[in-house]
């Protein structure tokens, strides 16, 4: 992987496809809160010398509230299965897909993600309640759906490359 | 998780000494920041500046930490780095909480 960041390096500029070798990412690990930042780690050390660090942020916030919500609600607590994720990099976004074998999305639809009131007294402020406000804030063109027992959520993270 | 305290005036200063609070340590975030503001002054200061990634388990941790510091003690965050400060204001939650672009009255200087 360092050898190919590498050379992707030396073939000239940072943007995405330009040495017409695709950028690919490819994992699947345990759905586990520990498994899901070293799955990220792992995609922004892949990317790291083709994105700048406003976008290594995009990516991570995105995934990360995609990958704990499966963590949290398709599977149940000490019973994980897996997860995986795929990612391309295109000249002006990462397009995902994020698999995973738990249960369905409530209504088999993704979540309106409306941001939980601010406007009320400390002791009921949220703790909790942004991860899907924050995706769609984020990404572009989600869609989910079944695969018999699997839940597919594609999505593509618009990139600047400041 | 390894938070570094110490009082400054009226304040605590807490330096946040990780590169994330996340899904995986938002629990142990909680648990070390009741810790060390046990006994704080009306004034605590979370110091920031070391933290590159916040995700909503780890901002709803942060809020955790205000809720139960009220009434008698008042969260203030400090030093913010980007990506940090992107998720309190697309959440709207820059407008709950005081957010300093460093700590008070230490100028740029977070080695403590």
């Amino acid at each position: 992987m360092a050898a190919d960041a590498e050379l992707q390096r030396k073939a000239g500029p940072k943007q995405a496809g330009s040495t017409g070798r695709p950028i690919r990412f490819v994992a699947e690990v345990e759905a586990q809160p520990l498994a899901v930042r070293m799955l990220l780690y792992a995609l922004l050390k892949r990317l790291e010398h083709h994105i700048g660090p406003a976008d290594a942020g995009s990516i991570e916030l995105v995934l990360a509230e995609i990958l704990n919500n499966i963590v949290e609600h398709a599977y149940d607590e000490g019973r994980a299965g897996a997860l995986e994720v795929v990612a391309e990099l295109r000249p002006a976004a990462l397009d995902c897909c994020v698999r995973d074998w738990g249960r369905p999305l409530p209504d088999h639809a993704i979540p309106l993600g409306g941001l939980p009131s601010t406007a009320v007294a400390i002791e009921d402020l949220p703790e909790g309640g942004w991860g899907w406000a924050l995706i769609r804030d984020v990404a572009r063109d989600l869609r989910y759906g079944r695969e018999g027992e699997c839940n597919v959520l594609q999505l593509a993270i618009p990139l600047s490359f400041d | 998780m390894n938070l570094e305290a110490a009082v400054l005036g009226d304040m605590l200063v807490v330096h946040v000494d990780a590169d994330r609070i996340d899904a995986a340590c938002a629990i142990q975030f909680k648990d070390r920041m009741r810790e060390v503001a046990a006994g704080a002054p009306s004034r605590v200061v979370m110091d920031l500046a070391r933290v590159r990634f916040v995700d909503s388990s780890g901002l709803g941790a942060i809020v955790a930490v205000m809720k139960f510091l009220a009434p008698a003690r008042r969260l203030e965050l400090a030093a913010l780095t980007a990506n940090v400060a992107k998720v309190f204001h697309l959440t709207r939650m820059d407008n709950v909480f005081t957010i300093h672009a460093e700590v008070p009255g230490t100028g740029m200087d977070h080695g403590g």
